[in-house]
């Protein structure tokens, strides 16, 4: 393995107690060669010798530590997303003390006190990310300064990677009416009250939840929170209409608005998805299907993440005729 | 992160540390280290206790400690000792205010420099067990702080940070690494040498140098064996072992004047000191190893015969010189006749050369001879009052200024090692016109207890005197050393083997590492080599061989038996992983404990409430069952924090719980008692 693999974007450098404690060798060297006195040579060799060592060590560690994040499948605008990273200490040797995870700005991102040989450390890292859309993650730095601190060493553990951030979604759900679907209908229908249906299954709390589908005792009793699904009555599909055209797509105060679209859109698929009822989705020209279960939200919301606003002259939104509809544009739901 | 109180103890506990050598050191005054140690005790018991004076009161204290450096010495005694005391003082101040982290860190630049002039200034062999400690001390610091700096939590659950065997282990191969560092320094010396005369040792030396003051170290290398090839008793006249004696006194310096040699031509591969008699009946045979020969053979008065390989010579003063052999043991016989030196020459000019006539010491030497007038008189009178009136140290202490040493041992000092006695009483002899001369050699040894056999050591080197009372009685012996200070003769017991191997272990600190110097180093350099070279040799050697198989033996065994040991050797017995971690284990455990005792454990019971039954059953195990509970709970539905890796930490707390619950079956057993009872 070459210097370059196993040190991706090395960097090195001397700290200030790294430059004192080299000074204070010098100092003592002199003094020690000056007296011959044996002790000063003792410690000057000492000194010199846990040089040696630190150096070797978090050389070492740095070489045989290895870091991996992964990122939940599902990342939202303005939710804290938790990161897993997990630190592996593959030397057989030498114990890994004071790992810093730092992100490009340089925040640490996480700090290790040791991970054993051998062994493994697993952590969870709060990430917001605030718009949607493609956002760069890394390149984080693994910074080792220990044992003695005289040198900084980093190599770069986490290389600049791309990440989908779907829509921000609302605490509540937005108040709609249908169209085109045989006459105006409250959008009641799609909030959910949280009490009626059969169960339908137990699962794990994912964001976005609802707090009210909590089940208390069985969150109890497994010690991490669950939520009951529910069967509802049988809803037929409906399509949510974005339409992105905008006079003056530059505005600022316009795509302030268009955000503000997007995210009642994201959420209202979120709900729907969540209680099975199918959901198709039409931005500008493009038609998405109805789909009903939640494992196909990516479908939908991918798209909404993606959804720029354009300018006027733009294609009108595709036509559904004979199909519930909900349009959605800058100047409020239609 | 560490609290400043927490900082404030650690610096106590270093300070009281680094000051550990102080009270068995000279260079620092007690006052001194006695303030500094006073403020370190203050910081280790009251950490909370910051002081905070004006900047008038500082100023004061810093005038304060400059009265003090100055009322204890100044610079009279060299830079040395007042700027440890005004380190001391400093540092004893300066780790009081201490009052956050920078404070603190710029008080450990203080604290180390103190425990650097505790090293320095160290000689005895202890010294290296405290420097190692220290080591280990100065790693677990130096983490410790570094954690402790980017913001890591060193005192969370479980064991703290960092780990003392990762610590050890990683000063134990610094120090490894650091041998070989010690090894090839330069030596070089320096003109302003300041600790050039410290640290000598005792042993022979082929001239005298009364300048070289400071604290003599005995050194127990042994210097020469002696055995009586027959069987004979060495007799004690035999355990006083002459090397030459020196004629010329040059301000402190006594050296031979190595004119006139006259070489010694053997006879049958005898050399003969004393007229040939061609019979060596009824003389003691002795064989003499010679370990580190310095010039001239070490020769019991009264040698009549030599057998050597070596060529010979001999001098105006009855020593026999040698050729120079660097490092080579030399063996030798030796025939002992009656107590008579060879070559008898009568005393010369320079026997009662002085290089300046010192009026003190000539009215001291008058004054101590009073009204005698003949030369044995008057020696004997010197003699008895050097024995009487001064002492004996191997401490000579520290001259003020460039005065003669034998005057200053004289006038001043009034103790000293056994070269100022011998110096001192050539002078005063020399100064009422008598002939003297310092001879060198060695006296006593450890002796075997069949008498035949005496080890001698550097410890026993020795100086004493001879005076020339006339052509009959010729140069005779005189030792004004206090009988305290002459190396004597000492039996060979079990414990004497025990003092011995100490001794040993002394020499090996004295010359491997005190005095280790650039000819022990080009020693090493030479042994290196004559090793390479002798290799191809050794491989030929069976012995060599069946060691190296033995070795490589117990180094496969050693392997073996770590791979059993961690259960990898047996690939088909593969090591039981349990999926549930230690604290899951040990919650079980204290379920089935809570059974007996009434506790209602169903199988859906969870974590905490198993924690709150035994928390209420056994009160004084609440704690420990708590960070049981919080171990337990992170260990099944944490998303960090490891597993099956804190099992050592849970032993300890299982331990604790079962403490509790045992204080519990007591109490209730004593309650029980005492209901019967009543």
């Amino acid at each position: 393995m070459s210097f370059a693999d196993a040190f991706p974007g090395f960097r090195l450098r001397l700290t200030r107690w790294g430059a004192l404690y080299i000074a204070g060798c010098v100092v003592l060297g002199l003094a020690a060669v000056n007296t011959g006195n044996n002790a000063l040579m003792s410690m000057l060799a000492m000194a010199l010798g846990s040089y040696v060592i630190s150096g070797t060590w978090s050389r070492q560690v740095l070489a045989s530590v290895d870091v991996q994040v992964s990122l939940p499948k599902e990342v939202f605008a303005g939710r804290a997303t938790y990161a897993q990273v997990e630190v592996t200490n593959r030397s057989r040797l030498f114990p890994a003390y004071g790992l810093v995870l730092r992100a490009p700005d340089g925040a640490a991102v996480l700090t290790e006190g040791l991970v054993d040989r051998g062994s493994k450390r697993r952590r969870s890292v709060e990430m917001v990310f605030h718009r949607r859309g493609w956002r760069s993650v890394g390149p984080w730095r693994l910074e080792v300064l220990l044992p003695l601190g005289f040198f900084l060493k980093s190599k770069e553990v986490l290389p600049d990677q791309r990440v989908l951030v779907l829509p921000r979604l609302l605490e509540s759900e937005p108040v709609l009416e249908l169209s085109n679907g045989g006459g105006a209908r409250s959008m009641e229908l799609f909030s959910d009250r949280g009490r009626e249906g059969e169960v339908s299954q137990l699962r794990d709390y994912r964001d976005g939840d609802d707090h009210r589908q909590l089940h208390w005792k069985q969150t109890a009793r497994q010690q991490r929170p669950i939520v009951v699904d529910r069967q509802h009555a049988a809803e037929g599909p409906v399509y949510l209409v974005l339409d992105p055209r905008a006079p003056d797509p530059g505005d600022t105060e316009v795509q302030d608005r268009f955000e503000i679209v997007v995210s009642e859109i994201a959420t209202v698929v979120v709900r729907r998805l969540r209680r099975m009822a199918p959901v198709g989705l039409v931005v500008g020209p493009l038609v998405v299907p109805p789909v009903r279960d939640p494992r196909q939200s990516g479908r939908l919301l991918r798209i909404l993440a993606e959804v720029e606003l354009v300018g006027p002259d733009s294609a009108d939104p595709a036509e559904l005729h004979g199909q519930p509809v909900v349009t959605f544009s800058i100047g409020g739901a239609g | 992160v560490i609290g400043v109180a927490a900082l404030r103890r650690q610096l106590g506990w270093l300070l009281l540390w680094a000051l550990l050598p102080m009270p068995f050191m000279y260079i620092v005054l007690p006052p001194f280290w006695l303030i500094a140690g006073a403020a370190a005790v203050l910081l280790v018991l009251q950490p909370d206790r910051v002081l905070r004076p004006s900047k008038t009161i500082l100023n004061l204290i810093g005038v304060l400690i400059l009265v003090a450096v100055v009322a204890a010495g100044g610079l009279n005694i060299g830079p040395l000792r007042p700027l440890g005391h005004l380190l001391l003082l400093l540092t004893a101040v300066r780790v009081l205010l201490v009052d956050d982290r920078r404070g603190f860190l710029r008080s450990l630049a203080l604290v180390g420099m103190v425990w650097v002039v505790s090293v320095a200034s160290s000689t005895h062999m202890v010294a290296a067990l405290y420097f190692l400690a220290s080591a280990g001390i100065g790693w677990w610091v130096g983490v410790r702080l570094h954690l402790d700096g980017v913001g890591i939590e060193l005192e969370g659950r479980g064991r703290g940070l960092p780990r003392t065997g990762h610590v050890l282990v990683a000063a134990g191969l610094a120090f490894l690494i650091a041998v070989p560092f010690f090894l090839v320094m330069p030596r070089l010396g320096s003109p302003w040498v300041a600790g050039r005369s410290f640290g000598r040792s005792t042993g022979f030396s082929p001239d005298v140098d009364l300048g070289k003051l400071g604290r003599l170290t005995e050194s127990q290398e042994v210097a020469l064996i002696v055995t009586s090839t027959r069987g004979d008793e060495i007799e004690p006249s035999m355990t006083r072992l002459r090397g030459t004696a020196f004629d010329q006194v040059m301000a402190g310096s006594f050296i031979p004047r190595r004119t006139e040699l006259r070489a010694l031509e053997p006879s049958r591969g005898i050399v003969w000191l004393q007229p040939e008699t061609g019979s060596l009946d009824g003389l003691v045979e002795l064989e003499i190893d010679l370990l580190r020969p310095r010039r001239y053979l070490m020769l019991p008065r009264g040698t009549v015969a030599i057998q050597a390989e070596t060529r010979m010579a001999l001098d105006l003063y009855g020593g026999v010189l040698i050729g120079y052999r660097r490092g080579q043991p030399l063996r030798y016989r030796v025939w002992v006749g009656e107590d008579r030196l060879p070559n008898v020459a009568p005393p010369s000019a320079r026997d009662v050369l002085l290089p300046r006539d010192n009026p003190q010491v000539r009215a001291l030497a008058q004054t101590v001879a009073g009204d005698r007038r003949s030369a044995r008189a008057r020696a004997d009178a010197i003699e008895r009052h050097l024995q009487t009136e001064y002492n004996y140290s191997l401490n000579s202490g520290v001259r003020i200024s460039n005065v003669d040493p034998v005057a200053w041992f004289l006038l001043e000092r009034k103790e000293g090692h056994c070269e100022f006695f011998a110096g001192a009483m050539v002078v005063m002899l020399r100064h009422l016109e008598v002939p003297a001369r310092m001879v060198a050699g060695y006296s006593g040894g450890d002796i075997s207890p069949a008498g035949d056999e005496l080890v001698v050591r550097e410890a026993n080197a020795h100086a004493w005197v001879e005076v020339w009372l006339g052509p009959d009685a010729g140069w005779v012996a005189y030792d004004p050393t206090p009988p305290a200070g002459v190396p004597g003769l000492g039996a060979v017991s079990g414990m004497e083997r025990v003092r011995w191997a100490w001794q040993q272990l002394e020499l090996l600190w004295d010359q491997r590492l005190l005095t280790f110097g650039l000819g022990e180093q080009i020693d090493l350099v030479d042994g290196a080599i004559e090793l390479l070279h002798r290799i191809p040799e050794l491989l030929h050697r069976p012995s060599v061989v069946r060691a190296a198989v033995v070795v490589a033996a117990i180094v496969a065994f050693s392997v073996l038996l770590r791979l059993w040991w961690k259960r990898r050797f047996l690939p088909w017995r593969p090591q039981k992983r349990s999926a549930v971690g230690p604290a899951s284990r040990a919650m079980r455990r204290l379920a089935r404990a809570l059974i007996p005792v009434g506790g209602v454990v169903p199988p859906w019971a969870t974590v905490r409430s198993i924690g709150g039954q035994a928390a209420s059953f056994w009160p004084q195990s609440a704690a420990a069952v708590d960070e049981l509970v919080e171990r337990a709970e992170d260990e099944l539905y944490g998303i960090d924090g490891e597993h099956n890796r804190d099992a050592a930490e849970i032993a300890r707390l299982w331990k604790r719980i079962r403490a509790g619950m045992k204080s519990r079956e007591l109490t209730v057993t004593a309650h029980r008692q005492s209901t019967v009872d009543s």
